[in-house]
């Protein structure tokens, strides 16, 4: 009796045991190990938040961003290696003017819509003057086309359409700008400038467009179903045949992160990333020797620091800037974070055009620079008021802004730390006199230094209320540079602009620079040619899933079925 | 008067839940009061590579940090230490706002009934309704310097209802007795009787019922910093260590449970006690 109840116990106690630990340290499925591209399947990955449409002229956030993608096409795309270089879409080729003012694209004959019909020129003046019309959408692009002929005469209803462009024939769209600019081609890559169906837009309207439109893009909608999930099937018309490969894409939203990545483990999602990972299961699955082959760290165009306000006390004093940017350790922070980022020195990410890894003047931890500026701002015994120092809510904010407050206090900068939801958190960093000093980053729309530097530091980007110039830094000298940038047409000059124009941040120190971010994706064996795309993030269009045909299958359960008495028979004490 | 029954001491040293309950209470109250003498390090300093392997994750127990370190590189041993001593302050501050304002609201209402009755009950029902933990929060937030001060004035000024309720009803009864008819008939003032003859009596009902709102304040406290609007960083309390190891939790489960274990041991002393009292003064239930 008792020696039962003792047996009893230990199997309640392994059984306890047994729940406690994962059981998928390893993939659920493996490849068939087809060769080649090849057509079908479903791929699904989730996301905690929530997509409201995917009108290409109103999506800006980048979850909405990467579906706008899957549905929508424009002229050109960025490729999905390197450093995304402009690549034909819709258009086959173009010509740019000698004077850097004329572009003529010429389109493709296979382009078409999702609904059959041929994309031509005039569809593209009709969706461009569509998302440019600020009395029909406030579409947040419009800015990045701000140099066509034409564009304040007709964004200000002076003119009916946009005197620079034309249409000399269905396949042929030209393009005059008011002046050179080298960001352009990046721009026309940006879905803002997405071609839309005149007759479908027409049907649903504008406010349903982005749920129930079609677009000319790799995907076309099939269910969209709010806050639960979107789900998408391949756009039998789409130009770059034979992609997309896979069937269908299920994006699900609101899904929480742990368990997102409960549901990869289990096989129900064929990617997990970054945002899918808590730093407990991040640990976890580096740890996995099953899981190493399928787990990639990428490291992103993101760059992230805390702004400091040049407006405000104590950082309107340039040394006290300088010395907050000497004084944080930012390798402790890496390690803090378990290196799912990488320490940053200046403004250019690595793997983005500019970016140098014998930066001059780097924002290095400096103990003894950082103390000598504070000596020089006039503080040689600390300044003597608190600061806030604003976090956004969440773990990753939390880290940063404890170690960075012990980092502050050794030279006698004592910050109160002051936490703020997200809506509330940005809008505080976009009004003036404001935030003192807060987390800010900036992730690039297009792989192009102005990109990253016109919205963070250029002065015209100060305004008062959602400022995206967060430290409300002005330099002339800089400014001068930055405009120089954009129209420069030699393409080593333009980085060597950029480059100064870095330096000149690094020796004002408007932001103190901390890191630059590493994406880790996870993917179940089976999805081939998988890579983080560097502008699109998580896009399926490229991958392919390796997985048994139904024949195969149907092949397989016939033959299992044969052999099962066989293999009855092979083993030794079990009946037939 | 005396106000302690032998009979009331005699029967709590009896109950053997009541003495654990005093034992854990008392050792809690020690160990957070000593925390500036016991604690190994500063427990705001993160020791960075000391006490963070190279993938980041917090060390185990040695003999520097000997509970190991939280997830920002942190002594974990003197964070408890120091988060004992605040949660403790906060919910002795909040209880003691409770007190006050539950019985000198209850007292008033039931003594003197009528019109101040119906207006000061009428303003608890209508405080009542207000939920909890939202108010709490949104108090916190839209102070423009939250601190240790807003987290107790808030958490006391919403918990003295239903002590005045219960005060509000002992009143309602001693105010019949014949003492007091006697002490009224005597010429004695209002503020005489309610100081001499009625608050005197109200002692065991308040510090009974006190020592358990201790332990629901402990609970409420760690409950705000464990969701973000509590204690401001880096300051450790109990809620805000749980609220930090929350994603290291499946990895590093010594950091969650170094703080749970804490609240739960300090809130089940606080219980026990407060029933212990309830029991010894009042044993007829």
């Amino acid at each position: 009796m008792r020696s039962t109840r003792r047996a009893e116990a230990a199997l309640v106690v392994a059984l306890s045991l047994a729940a406690c630990t994962d059981p998928h340290t390893r993939p659920q499925r493996m490849g068939a190990g087809l060769a080649g591209p090849r057509r079908g399947g479903t791929f699904r990955f989730a996301m905690d938040g929530d997509v409201g449409t995917a009108d290409p002229a109103l999506t800006a956030d980048v979850t909405a961003m990467l579906v706008t993608r899957m549905l929508h096409e424009c002229l050109v795309d960025y490729s999905a290696t390197g450093t995304a270089e402009v690549i034909p879409a819709l258009a086959e080729r173009w010509e740019v003017a000698p004077d850097g003012r004329t572009y003529t694209f010429h389109l493709r004959p296979t382009a078409r819509f999702g609904n059959g019909r041929e994309v031509t020129s005039r569809d593209f003046v009709y969706a461009w003057e569509r998302m440019l019309n600020p009395r029909r959408l406030p579409s947040p692009g419009a800015e990045n086309y701000r140099l066509i002929e034409g564009f304040e005469d007709f964004r200000e209803g002076r003119d009916a359409h946009l005197r620079g462009l034309a249409t000399p024939d269905a396949r042929t769209l030209v393009v005059h700008l008011s002046a050179p600019d080298r960001t352009f081609l990046h721009a026309l890559a940006l879905r803002f400038a997405a071609v839309v169906p005149r007759e479908v837009v027409e049907a649903v309207g504008d406010a349903r467009f982005g749920t129930d439109g079609v677009g000319a893009g790799p995907f076309l909608v099939d269910a969209w179903e709010p806050g639960f999930r979107i789900a998408l099937r391949r756009n039998p018309y789409y130009w770059n045949a034979p992609k997309p490969y896979v069937d269908r894409v299920i994006f699900e939203v609101s899904i929480a992160r742990h368990l997102q990545f409960m549901r990869f483990l289990a096989g129900e999602l064929e990617l997990a990333h970054n945002y899918s990972l808590s730093t407990a299961d991040y640990l976890w699955i580096r740890r996995q020797p099953a899981w190493r082959p399928y787990v990639t760290t990428t490291p992103v165009p993101t760059v992230a620091g805390f702004m400091m306000n040049t407006e405000m006390r104590p950082f309107d004093n340039v040394h006290v800037r300088r010395a907050a940017a000497f004084a944080i350790d930012r390798e402790a922070l890496c390690r803090a974070r378990n290196y799912r980022i990488q320490p940053a020195w200046g403004l250019f990410p690595p793997a983005s055009p500019g970016h140098r890894d014998d930066l001059p003047n780097a924002q290095r931890f400096d103990l003894d620079a950082a103390r000598r500026e504070m000596r020089a701002a006039g503080y040689p015994n600390g300044y003597p008021d608190e600061v806030e120092l604003w976090i956004g809510e969440g773990e990753s904010g939390l880290v940063y802004g404890q170690l960075i407050q012990a980092d502050l206090a050794r030279i006698g900068l004592r910050m109160r730390i002051k936490q703020a939801s997200g809506s509330v958190y940005y809008a505080s960093l976009g009004r003036p006199h404001t935030v003192a000093m807060g987390f800010t980053g900036w992730q690039m729309d297009y792989p192009d230094p102005a990109n990253f530097i016109e919205p963070s530091f250029h002065s015209r980007s100060i305004q008062p209320e959602n400022s995206a110039n967060h430290a409300f830094y002005r330099n002339a000298e800089f400014d001068r540079l930055v405009d120089q940038g954009r129209v420069e047409p030699d393409a080593a000059r333009r980085i060597a602009i950029y480059q100064q124009a870095e330096q000149i941040l690094l020796r004002d120190a408007p932001w103190a620079f901390i890191y630059n971010a590493v994406e880790l994706t996870a993917v179940q064996p089976y999805v081939k040619d998988w890579s983080l795309h560097p502008v699109w993030n998580y896009y399926p269009g490229d991958l392919w899933l390796d997985l048994p045909t139904r024949a195969f299958q149907a092949a397989r359960r016939d033959l299992a079925r044969a052999l099962g008495p066989l293999a009855r028979l092979a083993t030794p004490g079990v009946a037939p | 008067m005396d106000l302690v029954d032998p009979r009331a001491v005699a029967r709590f040293r009896r109950n053997r839940g009541a003495l654990a309950g005093l034992v854990i209470v008392l050792v809690a109250v020690v160990l957070s009061a000593l925390a500036p003498l016991l604690a190994p390090h500063d427990p705001n300093t993160p020791f960075k590579s000391r006490t963070l392997t190279t993938q980041g994750v917090p060390i185990g127990p040695t003999r520097e940090f000997p509970l190991g370190a939280d997830s920002v590189g942190r002594c974990e041993l003197s964070r408890l230490l120091y988060g004992g001593r605040v949660s403790l302050i906060v919910a002795f501050a909040s209880t003691a706002i409770v007190v006050v304002l539950g019985t000198s609201v209850g007292l008033v209402a039931g003594y003197f009934g009528r019109f101040t009755d119906a207006a000061l009950m009428r303003m608890v029902d209508a405080l009542m309704t207000f939920p909890f933990m939202l108010t709490v929060m949104a108090l916190n937030r839209i102070v423009r310097r939250p601190g240790l001060w807003v987290v107790f004035v808030v958490l006391g000024a919403l918990s003295w209802l239903s002590l005045s309720r219960q005060v509000r009803a002992k009143t309602l009864q001693l105010k019949e007795q014949e003492f007091v008819l006697a002490a009224r008939a005597l010429g004695a003032s209002s503020a005489r009787i309610l100081a001499r003859h009625i608050l005197p009596n109200l002692a065991t009902l308040v510090i009974v019922i006190a020592t358990s709102v201790v332990a629901q304040m402990i609970i409420a406290e760690s409950a705000l910093s464990m969701l973000g609007v509590g204690v401001v960083p880096p300051t450790a309390s109990w809620g805000s260590m749980l609220q930090e190891s929350e994603s290291l939790t499946r990895a590093v489960p010594r950091l969650t449970l170094a703080p749970g274990l804490a609240i739960l041991l300090t809130v089940v002393g606080f219980n026990l006690l407060g029933e212990g009292l309830r029991d010894a003064f009042d044993p007829k239930g």
